[in-house]
This record gives structure tokens, C-alpha cells and sequence, in this order.
């Protein structure tokens, strides 16, 4: 690794950071800036700080029901998605058999799947199983993308892991089923883990979906409430961004938190050496 | 224990490569046999194969008198230690250790016990609650020793269990693997690329080559009397010298003519028969002579020291490209760039027919 | 050959456990994926109106691509979308290299600067769509009062009603939030690169700018496709973006393809139409990625061994 020399680099690197600040300090202070005080001349720095806006998005608003459907879907989602595509990762990246690279190839191609091609055979399927604007009516389309992605995922993360520890289990005693859930599955937490939590970012963050298989306020996903907020007179900023940051710092914090782990699991799956 | 037999072993890949072909072997119960070759010639295939890691193309392995070509390598009762050593990076030692035993259905204080004394064998007793990546690389060939011991199968598979150790430790453990080997009586199928390893270790030598078996003798065997052109190069250290030739004989003389040399042997001394010849010299059945009495001379070119005796690197007039290796005394005063005579032990001469590179007797 | 039905024996236990265990994944793929793209065709050979339920859903044979082909508003959101993901997906490749041979030098607080960049991919695009309209809000917007302070403007610019200038914050919108992903694909590549490479040049006489051309470039070429390939799918597909920010407005003058497809769909229920659209769209997505994988070769499904 080079050093760092020169400030050429740190210049670049101090701008990429406030690029990529600003944007959320901006938000984090306008939604505690008054409403009256948004529409003045901007300062970067407040005077006045309330907490106005995320009492209205709670009590006014009832923003904790968009929350709750955001979990309740993607949790359901994820965990699906997590606990079935992990068998057949483990087979993709593991076992013998033919068909095993078109298979791939085929999960591969549906990740690229513009989700627009299936909206309308989606729309007419649930409203024909009467699922439009319920839970199931959104879990179901989100696997479309989510298990292609987790099963992409969790392939890498088994690849990783060294053949000989089954093939050991196996001269231990131990059978393709026995070897999997004694040895790969407790190695390979950190890569469920990190899947799990980049399959749910991405459901979080579903919005074509949500906003076209749900109708009203109680069901509606946290970025179909944010995206459809009106006020009675004019667009009302200081709540909806208020609404942006709730609906971002869990995000953020994850994101924070994981990181190393998320960024070896994206690049795992679509660089390698 | 039990003895293994491998009939008409062939595996041929998908994509039409021939891993390992013909290879028949029986080792006894009790035996410890080391195949050896150069990477690639399909010693970890056939061992995976006896393991049940891969199956065979055709061809039956016998484990006793049970045909277990087409059980899964769970029911087959061998244990295996890898090279990588395999151990289970979320295990203790002591589970690592009890992981086939509890596999395999044994009650939990026999367990306990057979542990114990495992790690008693081999003096892991301190480190039954550290996790692997707490061990040296030394401790952790042991504890993967440790997990194929305890399990007290039917066989051991090594897939060259030493070579991830450095040179001290790899002369050590080679003579535990000894004494572990004679005190469990163990039936031992051991894969390694390393000559040296598989002459001090194998009751037997089995050397393969391009997916077929070349010999397989006791060590001693195959140092004195290699089958072929290959085993004669690939066993013993330095390598032996090989020079290209024609032999022929009269009725009172036997004669090998090189560009290099001329040996001559009494009637019937050499392989009956003439034609174009391969004669292999070990480097220490030459030995340095003076020019008059020599075979042929040679120019020093290097002199290595090896400690108790020396390497001289020498290249004859006429084949300058061939370099000649000779092993001789620790006091033998040799310069470089000195002529000097090379005598043949007549008795140690191996001849090799130069078209398909079989020894001739 | 004598025992060789054993083999195929031995070798398909573990075959039928292979299916055993992708079975129910690839199942669901199946059904929710493939069946209602086929679905998708099928609907499109259609008349269907959700809101003329008495008309039936005649079978109209190409009908509906016809009527695409002459379609001007279809014309116009491909071009739209063509503009959004050349515009965007250049500056994000540029900058993104830019960005990630910055973090490949060693310094303090690099795990922190990663960690930065990662939260704009990670948050809602809808979010990030929001904070951007906010920025160019024409009275509450800061981007006005900059360009107002520094004398670009004297007065403020509404952007969202300007043909043009409604492209400024889409494309900024999605620089910001995708650039830092371009970076981290480039940045696994650029860390691919063993170092002692750098060394051989150096000693053969290279100055950082040849480094880059000669060593750095033609080794960074795979991963710089694959995130070339990611992105412009992405853009190729962009919604979110554009329907928080202009909704495809003013008029229709920012409407990318995918959402004139959902328009079709769930604002005029044409579900027949609005179903050929959807085809369109699946048919150039996997075009381009053909391309694609065409210039990659296989490696993308290969098997790192």
C-alpha cells in the first residue's frame, strides 16, 4: 500500500466527504428549523433548533404505521429469503449436479430484471388473490428481487469457505446434511448476517413496488409515505424531512456499523480477482 | 484396522482428463504405503478416491472385505488428514477432537476418555480448550493427527500432512508419524510429493507418475532396483546421473560406449543385448579417481559442502551441457576448474533400454 | 462396464440432495419472476382496460407494439432515458475512479471515509430524491442562494419547471448517490492489483502517469465493466428518482421510460399497452446486458477457483 503522499489525494477525499455530508446536514437542520424560517434565506448554521416537525410526523401524521409495514415486510422478506436461499447457495457453490451453471447464470440475469416488465401481471395476480394492499400482496413481489440477491450473496460467502472442512466432517462421519449444519452454517454466520442486513436495506428501500400494489396509508411502505406526503397549502418540508432523516439513521447506523463486511459482500459478488 | 485394496482404479474428468488409470494396490493391514510423485500425477485423486471424496471412473476399493466403491466417505470408516489440516475454526481442540466420535454415535465418557488419550499421544493436553487459531502451525498438525487417531478407524489417509511445517518440525513429526504408526499397528495410505519423506516413512513406496503407478517395493527397493527411467529420476537425492548411450558385448567384455564414456565390465557383467542404452549412476557410486584409472574426466565446475561430505558439480569433455553430480568425501581436495578421473562402482550400475526407458537386468 | 450403475449411484445422492436444496428457491424465481414475465407477453398481445371492463380483453396480435412504435411520448421517454443514464452513468464512472484512487492510499480514519460514502447508496432513493428537491426548492432551496451569493443569478431559477434545467438535479441526485458505489467496485479492483507491480515499473522507469495508463488501466478494465454494467442497467431502469423529483415533469419532459410504463399502467389502466411497454423495456435491459457479458466474457458466473 502507498503511502499517502501529496495533498492531491486528501483534497479529493475532503471534498468527497462534505459532497457527501452536506446533503444530510442540511436535511438534519432544516427539520429542526421552524416552518416559517425554511422559506427565508438559507444559513448553513441555525439559530433557532425545534423539535417540531417529528412531533407532527408521530402525532399528526402517524408515520409509526409506515415503519411498522417497512419491517414487518422486509423482515418477512429477508428472513424468507435468507432461510431458503441459503440452501440453495449452499448447493450452487457446493454440490455436484448438472445444470448448476445456467442455474446461476439464470439468477445472475434476474438480478439485472427491470421491475417495471412485471408489474402488470403482478397487479392483475393480486388482485385477483385479493392481496392489493396487504402484507403478503408486497412480500411476494419483493422476493422477485430479494432472493436472486441473497442467493447471489450467500454463493460468494460459501465459495469462500475452504472445501476440506466438509470433506473433513464427511471422513468424521458426518453427511452432506450433518456436515452443513454443524460446520458451514456456524462459519458462515458473518455472511448470513451480512446478507440478511443487504437484503433488507433493499427492501426498505423498495418503492415501485410498494407504491404500486398498495392503496391507502395502512399499508403503505415508509418511502410511499415519504414520497406522497401533501400539505394543505404548500409542500411541508420541515416534516418531510423529518421523515428522511427517521427513515435514514437506521440505515446510516447499520451501514456504519457493518460496513467492512457490506462492502466485501457487494464486491464480493460482482468482482473478483 | 484393515487392509485396503484398489482394483482397476481409473477416474476420468468430465471435461476428459485422465487423473489416475490402472492403478491396482492392496496394502496390508497394519502397512503404512506412501504414494509418492510430482505434483499432478493424481496421488490426492486416488487418495480422495479411497476416502470417497470423488468416485472412481471405473475400477472397485476394497476397505477389509467390504467393497466400498460406492459408499459416501461418511460410512466408510477412514479418517483423513489433509494438508491444510481441516481443522473446525469454531471448535475447540477438544471438539474438534470428539467431532467423529460424536458422529459416529460413541457414548459421551468414552468420548471424554478417548480424547484424553489422544492428547496424551501426543501431548496436546494443554490446548483441549484453545481454538485453532490460537495454535502454532506444529500444534495444529497435531491436533489434526489427534482427530484421525482417536476415531481409531478402519484406515488413515494422509494427504501430505507435512508439508505445511518448516523444515525442523517436518523431521520431527516425521518421526512421531513412525512411532504412532507402530504403536497403533495402524493401516496407513500416505500421499506426498517429498522423496525423501516417503523412503523414511513407507513400509512400502508406491510412485506414480502421469496417473499410472511406476513401482511400488519397500523403499530400499526402489532406491537399488527403480523399474523405470522415471522412478530412478524422480528417487533419491542428489538425482541420479544419466548418460545416453549404446551398449553392446563381445564374448569376454561387456561395453557401454557415450559420448562422454567408456565403461566396460566383464562378460555378462551388463544387461545381455546391444542397442542404444540409458546408464544411471547414483552420485555416490562415482567416486573420484585418478584420470588414468577413470571412466571418464570431468571438469570441476562447482563444489558444494553438505556437511558430511561433499557435491561436486562436474561437466565431461564433448557433453558440456550435462551437468555430472558427483557425492564424495568431506575431505576430498577438489578445486574448480580441476580435471579430474570418475570411477563407476561396477556393481551399482543401472541400465535403462533408451526407447521405453525399462530397466534392463 | 462392470459396476458402473453404482457410480451413477453415488454421484446422484448428491445430485438429488442439490435439488433438493435449490428446488424451493429457484422454484419461487420461477413463479415470481419468470410466469409473470411470460404473463407480461401475454398481456401485451391484448387489449385490456381496467377501466372499460365491458370491451373484454380482445386478442389484438402486435397491435399494441404498433402502436408503441408510433407512439411520440414513448419516443420521448426512451430518448429521456438515454440522456439520464449517458449523463449519469459518465460522471459517476469519472468521478468514481477519481474517488476510488484517492481511497486506495493508506491513512488514518480510511475505514471512516468508507464507511461515509456508503451511507447515500444505502439510504431510500426516495430520500435522496427529496433532500435534492429540497436543495433546488426555488424559494427554500439553498442551490439558489449559492448561485445568488456568488453572482451567478440575480434572481431565483425555478428548475423544476424548465425542460432543461430539471435534468440538473436528477443527474446530481444520482451522482451523489451512486458515484461512492462505482468507487467501492473500482476500489476492490484497484486492490486486486499486487503492489510489487507498481515497484517492477517504478524500476523500469515509469512515472505515476504511465503507472496508471500501463498497469492500473488494463488491470482495473474488468471491474471497471462490471460496474458499467450494473450502472447502466440501473439507470436504464431509474423511477424512483424522477418521480419524486419532477414526476416526469414539467409536462413530460423528464419521463423516463419506466415510468411512462407505470403511467400506462396505474395511472390509465391500459393494461394491455401499458404490458408491450414493459416487454420494450425487459427486451432493451437484456440486450444490453448480452452486450455486456459479450465484452466480459463468462466471468461473471465463473467460479473463483
Amino acid at each position: 500500500m502507498r503511502r499517502l503522499t501529496g495533498w492531491g489525494p486528501v483534497l479529493v477525499v475532503g471534498l468527497l466527504v462534505v459532497a457527501t455530508a452536506f446533503p444530510f446536514y442540511w436535511a438534519i437542520v432544516s427539520s429542526l428549523t421552524p416552518e416559517a424560517r425554511l422559506f427565508e434565506a438559507p444559513s448553513l448554521f441555525p439559530s433557532q433548533l425545534v423539535f417540531d416537525h417529528y412531533r407532527a410526523l408521530f402525532d399528526q401524521r402517524d408515520f409509526w404505521i409506515p415503519i411498522r409495514n417497512s419491517l414487518i415486510v422486509a423482515g418477512n422478506t429477508t428472513a424468507f429469503c435468507v432461510l431458503v436461499g441459503s440452501l440453495c447457495a449452499y448447493a450452487l457453490a457446493r454440490l455436484q449436479f448438472r445444470w448448476k451453471r445456467p442455474i446461476l447464470a439464470f439468477i445472475l440475469a434476474v438480478t439485472m430484471f427491470p421491475q417495471i416488465s412485471i408489474v402488470s401481471p403482478l397487479y392483475l395476480l393480486l388482485r385477483e388473490l385479493r392481496l392489493i394492499n396487504t402484507y403478503p400482496g408486497l412480500v411476494l413481489p419483493y422476493l422477485t428481487f430479494a432472493m436472486p440477491l441473497t442467493v447471489w450473496l450467500l454463493v460468494s460467502f460459501f465459495r469462500q469457505l475452504p472445501a476440506e472442512l466438509e470433506e473433513a466432517a464427511m471422513a468424521d462421519g458426518a453427511s452432506r446434511l450433518r456436515a452443513f449444519w454443524e460446520i458451514i452454517l456456524p462459519l458462515s454466520l458473518p455472511g448470513l448476517a451480512t446478507t440478511a442486513i443487504l437484503t433488507l436495506v433493499y427492501c426498505w428501500n423498495e418503492f415501485l413496488f410498494a407504491l404500486s400494489f398498495t392503496l391507502g396509508p395502512e399499508r403503505q411502505t415508509v418511502p410511499v409515505a415519504i414520497a406522497l406526503f401533501r400539505g394543505q397549502y404548500q409542500v411541508p418540508w420541515g416534516q418531510i424531512l423529518a421523515a428522511a432523516v427517521v427513515a435514514t439513521a437506521p440505515i446510516a447506523l447499520l451501514v456504519l456499523l457493518f460496513q467492512r463486511k457490506i462492502v466485501q459482500g457487494l464486491t464480493a459478488g460482482a468482482v473478483k480477482g | 484396522m484393515a487392509s485396503i485394496k484398489l482394483e482397476d482404479l481409473e477416474k476420468t474428468y468430465p471435461n476428459g482428463q485422465v487423473a489416475v488409470r490402472e492403478i491396482n494396490l492392496s496394502i496390508a493391514d497394519g502397512e503404512f504405503v506412501v504414494l509418492v510423485g510430482p505434483s499432478g500425477c493424481g496421488k490426492s485423486t486416488t487418495l480422495r478416491i479411497v476416502a470417497g471424496l470423488e468416485t472412481p471412473s471405473r475400477g472397485r476399493i476394497l476397505l477389509g472385505d467390504e467393497d466400498v466403491t460406492a459408499t459416501p466417505p461418511q460410512d466408510r470408516d477412514i479418517a483423513m488428514v489433509f494438508q491444510t489440516y481441516a481443522l473446525y475454526p469454531h471448535k475447540t481442540v477438544r471438539d474438534n477432537l470428539a467431532f467423529g466420535l460424536r458422529m459416529r454415535g460413541v457414548a459421551r465418557d468414552e468420548i471424554d476418555r478417548r480424547v484424553e488419550q489422544a492428547a496424551r499421544t501426543l501431548g496436546l493436553q494443554q490446548l483441549l480448550d484453545r481454538k485453532p487459531l490460537q495454535l502454532s502451525g506444529g500444534q495444529r498438525q497435531r491436533v489434526a493427527l489427534g482427530r484421525a487417531i482417536v476415531r481409531d478407524p478402519k484406515a488413515f489417509l494422509l494427504d501430505e500432512p507435512l508439508s505445511n511445517l518448516d523444515a525442523k518440525l517436518r523431521v520431527q513429526t516425521r518421526a512421531e508419524l513412525a512411532r504412532i504408526h507402530k504403536q497403533l499397528g495402524a493401516t496407513m495410505l500416505y500421499v506426498t510429493h517429498d522423496q525423501e519423506e516417503a523412503m523414511t516413512l513407507g513400509d512400502r513406496v508406491a510412485v506414480l507418475d502421469a496417473g499410472r503407478l511406476q513401482q511400488v517395493a519397500a523403499p530400499a527397493e526402489v532406491y537399488r532396483r527403480p523399474t523405470n527411467l522415471f522412478v530412478a529420476g524422480f528417487i533419491g537425492s542428489p538425482t541420479m546421473n544419466l548418460f545416453s548411450g549404446v551398449r553392446d558385448a563381445t564374448d569376454a567384455t561387456s561395453r557401454f560406449v557415450s559420448p562422454s564414456c567408456t565403461v566396460t565390465g566383464g562378460a555378462g557383467e551388463f544387461p545381455a543385448g546391444a542397442g542404444p542404452t540409458i546408464l544411471g549412476v547414483r552420485p555416490p557410486d562415482i567416486e573420484l579417481c585418478d584420470p588414468a584409472d577413470a571412466d571418464l574426466a570431468a571438469r570441476v565446475d562447482v563444489v558444494e559442502l553438505l556437511g558430511s561430505a561433499v557435491l561436486v558439480h562436474l561437466r565431461a569433455a564433448g557433453t558440456e551441457d550435462q551437468v555430472i553430480r558427483v557425492v564424495a568425501p568431506e575431505d576430498s581436495r577438489v578445486r574448480e576448474d580441476e580435471t579430474v578421473g570418475l570411477r563407476f562402482n561396477r556393481g551399482r550400475l543401472h541400465f535403462f533400454d533408451a526407447g521405453d526407458g525399462h530397466r534392463l537386468d | 462396464m462392470r459396476g458402473d450403475k453404482r457410480f451413477v449411484g453415488a454421484e446422484s445422492r448428491e445430485a438429488r440432495l442439490a435439488w433438493a436444496f435449490v428446488l424451493p428457491a429457484l422454484g419461487t424465481i420461477l413463479l415470481i419472476a419468470l410466469f409473470p414475465l411470460a404473463w407480461t407477453v401475454w398481456e401485451s398481445l391484448h387489449v385490456h382496460d381496467l377501466r372499460m371492463p365491458w370491451r373484454g380483453q380482445p386478442f389484438v396480435w402486435l397491435a399494441n407494439y404498433a402502436e408503441v412504435l408510433t407512439d411520440g411520448r414513448f419516443w420521448g421517454a426512451m430518448l429521456h432515458t438515454a440522456i439520464f443514464t449517458v449523463g449519469s452513468v459518465t460522471l459517476e464512472l469519472v468521478l468514481g475512479l477519481v474517488l476510488a484512487l484517492a481511497l486506495n492510499r493508506a491513512y488514518r480514519g480510511r475505514g471512516l471515509v468508507r464507511a461515509a460514502v456508503l451511507v447515500p447508496w444505502a439510504i431510500p432513493t426516495v430520500v435522496a430524491a427529496l433532500l435534492w428537491r429540497f436543495m433546488f426548492d426555488a424559494q427554500a432551496g439553498i442551490a439558489n442562494a449559492v448561485l445568488m451569493d456568488i453572482g451567478i443569478m440575480d434572481r431565483p431559477f425555478v428548475w423544476f419547471i424548465h425542460s432543461a434545467g430539471a435534468w440538473v438535479p436528477i443527474i446530481l441526485a444520482d451522482v451523489w448517490k451512486m458515484t461512492p458505489f462505482v468507487a467501492l467496485l473500482l476500489l476492490a479492483g484497484l486492490q486486486n492489483i499486487d503492489t510489487s507491480l507498481y515497484e517492477a515499473a517504478r524500476i523500469d522507469g515509469a512515472g505515476p502517469w504511465r503507472q496508471f495508463l500501463h498497469v492500473t488501466l488494463p488491470l482495473l478494465k474488468p471491474a471497471i465493466l462490471v460496474a458499467l454494467i450494473f450502472r447502466t442497467l440501473d439507470a436504464f431502469r431509474v423511477f424512483d428518482l424522477v418521480f419524486v423529483l419532477t414526476g416526469g415533469g414539467p409536462g413530460t419532459s423528464t419521463e423516463p421510460i419506466a415510468l411512462y410504463t407505470f403511467n400506462a399502467l396505474l395511472q390509465n389502466l391500459r393494461f394491455g399497452y401499458g404490458s408491450a411497454l414493459g416487454v420494450v423495456v425487459f427486451v432493451v435491459t437484456f440486450a444490453l446486458a448480452m452486450l455486456y457479458i459479450r465484452a466480459l466474457g463468462v466471468e461473471l458466473t465463473q467460479a473463483p477457483e
